[in-house]
């Protein structure tokens, strides 16, 4: 079943469909990446356990411990086959690649250097500060304090980084297209149903529960930083943070689902009937 | 320590910065002037319920409570923001008081740190040193709060808790819809304690004194004073999107899903940590430049303290935060504006609690020597943003937007008194409430300009921006006649350009200009004379000359 939902996830976000008809290499590398965390983070409900999977279906076919835990990408392997790499590493492999991949469809900023408008307005602001002095003894000790706050080069790149990171942590992007605080100038893209937002929040806090959460941890940090120095000017937007909120969203289902599986059943199809039409009616928006 | 440094935050430069006088803070200043003076507001009504101001119909209560500080400083900028810093400052030991009795802060340190951090929260300050009425808005309804959540087992904490909610429906218009909004999700959770046979009675009681102290608005609910910014919600919005979806899916369908999502867009913009640590408010005089309403860093204690609630999620105190939490930003949530800080101000207290939790449990995680030196750092930094952000950027750049250039002008005016002064407000909002301010103008004069608004006083909610009093009438520039008749012509850079005022024979006679050097207000006095020599016409603007 989580593997259903995992299915559901893509194929119903349009982010996914945009960066696969866009650029089908980057598309399969996303896909990959997503599967792989999945695996990782996924530790399935008990009552999952008895579902279709293909764990179930490969699962002596390694003798690998933490494959065998893992269990999925066996099929691609024979039996007695020694797995060389932990699944996690290949992970990391995969998340890079697709920074890189990322990185090379973006438009870069430069985190330090300052247009003409830029210049302008340093130039405005440094008439703006009082001078400030310290005494010692007799003597003064001036401190450039405008010069520190508005031209020196590392206050100009905090600035920077902190506004790109700011505009990748902010979930309006993702589930809203930004709305209603768009970006001026930029395309801005729908990435997942504004349905799915419970969902993923409930998957959030879900997986923070996990003791064993570093990966998921990664798969966030990681495209965050990257995105944070590279800038958020890309057409398909920062998706190497795709499998992060695929991940999440489908983790988030599964225990809606299981959670909805002990209620009563006509409390169950109501809820249910209720999210689908409203899902496929914002599908239709 | 702490509250001596708030105090010196809070006070320093008060009149002065943010530069200027703001229309929103002269209208509860001068009705205060007004009903200190003659029992009545601008208008000539006896202690209105709530004040109709330019049409909006404000709660009443900060303007009541301005009236002491205008009695003991005068009529000045200093009076009119005193009441405002000191609701601040009270707000902030309210949130002390709140994270102290939660009793799950593990380090004294944090709760210090909390109050300070709460203090100088560029949110709490922005609105505590302007006269709005929205910091009295934010105390009140932190004591109904506080009040609330000792009331579960103190019943006076109850009464309190409820009384100081429902007083807060005076202050501001957010708790006008918030306030009952919480009353009812805090009885709702909460049904078992207080409709336990034990407490029924007293809970009773406490509500119907409560609702006791409702009559007034419900008195207001039916008429139109009551909502008069019901434009300001983003309804006409969805209507028109769903009109678009009308052939496709029915109307009212559309209407729903677009209401859900346009409602959810900007609520989740409430919680999101680009809109609180990293963008300011999008309207420039309501924002600080290059700060958010909290610093940067809080980001992180931010996530920790959502997942702290989650993980307390089954006990009491969590349980009422997150429900606080979640209801704060709801009336916000349903008006057009993105982040709109000023009708979101109840949302610091919850928000900083979080925050503060989250601090909490990351303090507890470091040795005592990297405590001191991070939480240093951060403080440093924190106050160094203020410092930057605030008392420099904003007291430059933001003057024009606060008003500035006004009290200069009323001094042009005061110089003049035998002169007549047109003042352009094409442009900017109508000052006519800051010169009745700064020209001390007669409050018994003052109500005669609008006799027929108090017939009908709560139901008028139409306002007419021409205002004609003393040597004064504001209104836009008629270029056709006004050039023809000996008077001063004030507006601003735009208003009247070099060529104009050429060939009008406009002569300059003053110059107002902002913090950075740009021209507010520009005052041009008429030459109908030489106007009407060389033309040679016999116009009937010209007769009038001779």
């Amino acid at each position: 079943m989580a593997y259903l939902f995992l299915i559901f996830s893509n194929l119903t976000s349009y982010w996914l469909w945009k960066i696969v008809l866009t650029d089908w290499l980057l598309g399969l590398f996303i896909i990959l990446t997503t599967l792989l965390l999945f695996i990782e983070v996924n530790d399935l409900p008990p009552a999952l356990k008895g579902g279709f999977s293909l764990r179930r279906m490969t699962y002596k076919s390694s003798n690998h411990p933490r494959v065998e835990a893992r269990g999925f990408l066996e099929i691609f392997y024979k039996k007695e086959y020694k797995f060389p790499i932990s699944l996690s590493k290949f992970f990391i492999i995969f998340i890079l690649v697709c920074v890189f991949l990322q990185t090379k469809g973006s438009t870069k900023v430069s985190l330090t250097d300052i247009s003409n408008d830029d210049r302008r307005l340093i130039d405005m602001r440094l008439k703006e500060y009082p001078p400030i002095y310290i005494k010692i003894g007799q003597k003064k000790v001036w401190l450039p304090i405008a010069h520190w706050f508005e031209e020196r080069k590392e206050s100009i790149a905090f600035f920077r980084l902190s506004k790109n990171f700011s505009e990748v942590i902010d979930p309006n992007l993702y589930f809203f297209a930004n709305h209603p605080r768009e970006r001026v100038g930029i395309k801005e893209i729908e990435k997942f149903s504004f349905m799915l937002l419970p969902v993923f929040i409930y998957g959030a806090l879900k997986i923070s529960e996990k003791k064993d959460k570093w990966l998921w941890i990664i798969s966030f940090a990681v495209p965050l930083a990257a995105t944070s120095v590279i800038g958020n000017y890309n057409s398909l937007g920062p998706v190497s943070l795709y499998p992060f909120f695929v991940v999440t969203l489908t983790r988030g289902l599964t225990e809606a689902f299981f959670k909805l599986k002990s209620k009563k059943l006509s409390q169950q199809n109501l809820l249910v009937s209720a999210l689908l039409i409203i899902y496929f009616l914002t599908l239709i928006h | 320590m702490v509250f001596i440094l708030g105090i010196f935050v809070y006070f320093y430069k008060l009149d002065k910065i943010p530069s200027g006088f703001y229309i929103d803070e002269a209208l509860p200043g001068y009705n205060a002037y007004s009903i200190l003076k003659t029992g009545k507001d601008e208008y000539g009504k006896f202690f209105p319920i709530a004040f109709r101001f330019y049409g909006s119909y404000n709660p009443p209560l900060y303007t009541y409570l301005t009236i002491p500080s205008i009695a003991l400083f005068g009529l000045n900028i200093y009076a009119v923001r005193f009441p405002s810093v000191l609701f601040g400052l009270l707000s902030a030991l309210v949130f002390y008081l709140m994270l102290k009795k939660s009793e799950l802060v593990k380090n004294k340190l944090t709760l210090l740190l909390g109050f300070l951090l709460f203090l100088i929260s560029p949110w709490n300050l922005l609105y505590s040193r302007v006269g709005y009425e929205v910091s009295l808005g934010l105390l009140l309804f932190s004591i109904g709060v506080l009040g609330m959540r000792l009331g579960l087992t103190k019943r006076s904490w109850f009464i309190i808790g409820l009384l100081a909610s429902s007083l807060s429906t005076y202050a501001a218009y957010t708790e006008r819809f918030l306030a009952p909004l919480v009353i009812a999700a805090y009885l709702l959770i909460y049904r078992r304690i207080f409709f336990d046979k034990s407490r029924r009675g007293h809970t009773v009681s406490a509500l119907v004194l409560t609702l006791f102290t409702q009559i007034p608005n419900l008195y207001l609910m039916t008429t139109p004073a009551f909502f008069p910014k019901a434009e300001e919600s983003f309804i006409s919005l969805v209507i028109a999107q769903s009109v678009n979806f009308n052939k496709m899916i029915p109307f009212w369908t559309a209407f729903l899903v677009n209401f859900i999502k346009e409602f959810i867009s900007h609520y989740l913009a409430y919680f999101s940590p680009r809109s609180l640590f990293f963008l300011p408010d999008p309207d420039l005089q309501r924002s600080i430049p290059e700060l958010s309403v909290l610093y940067f860093w809080m980001v992180i204690p931010y996530f920790y303290g959502i997942y702290w609630l989650y993980k307390n999620r089954s006990r009491k105190y969590a349980k009422f935060l997150t429900v606080i939490l979640l209801l704060a930003p709801i009336p916000a949530s349903l008006t057009k504006d993105p982040f709109s800080t000023h009708r979101a101000l109840p949302l610091l207290f919850p928000m900083m609690l979080v925050i503060a939790h989250g601090l909490d449990d990351l303090v507890d995680k470091l040795s005592r020597v990297m405590r001191i030196c991070i939480i240093t750092s951060l403080i440093l930094v924190s106050l160094l943003s203020l410092w930057r952000s605030y008392f420099v950027l904003l007291a430059n750049e933001r003057a024009v937007y606060w008003g500035y250039g006004v009290e200069s002008l009323a001094t042009e005016i005061k110089k003049n008194p035998e002169k007549y002064f047109v003042i352009d407000q094409s442009r900017i909002k109508p000052p006519y409430i800051q010169l009745a301010f700064f020209l001390k103008y007669s409050p018994q004069e003052f109500q005669k300009l609008r006799p027929d608004v108090v017939k009908n006083y709560y139901s008028n909610l139409q306002f007419d921006n021409h205002y004609t009093f003393a040597n004064i009438e504001t209104r836009s520039i008629n270029w056709e006649t006004d050039i023809y008749k000996e008077q001063i012509l004030v507006g601003d850079s735009l208003s009247i350009s070099g060529n104009q005022a050429k060939e009008h024979f406009l002569t300059n006679i003053f110059e107002i200009k902002d913090p950075l050097g740009y021209t507010v207000f520009v005052g041009y006095e008429t030459n109908p004379r030489e106007k009407c020599r060389p033309i040679k016409l016999k116009d009937y603007r010209c007769n009038i000359l001779n």
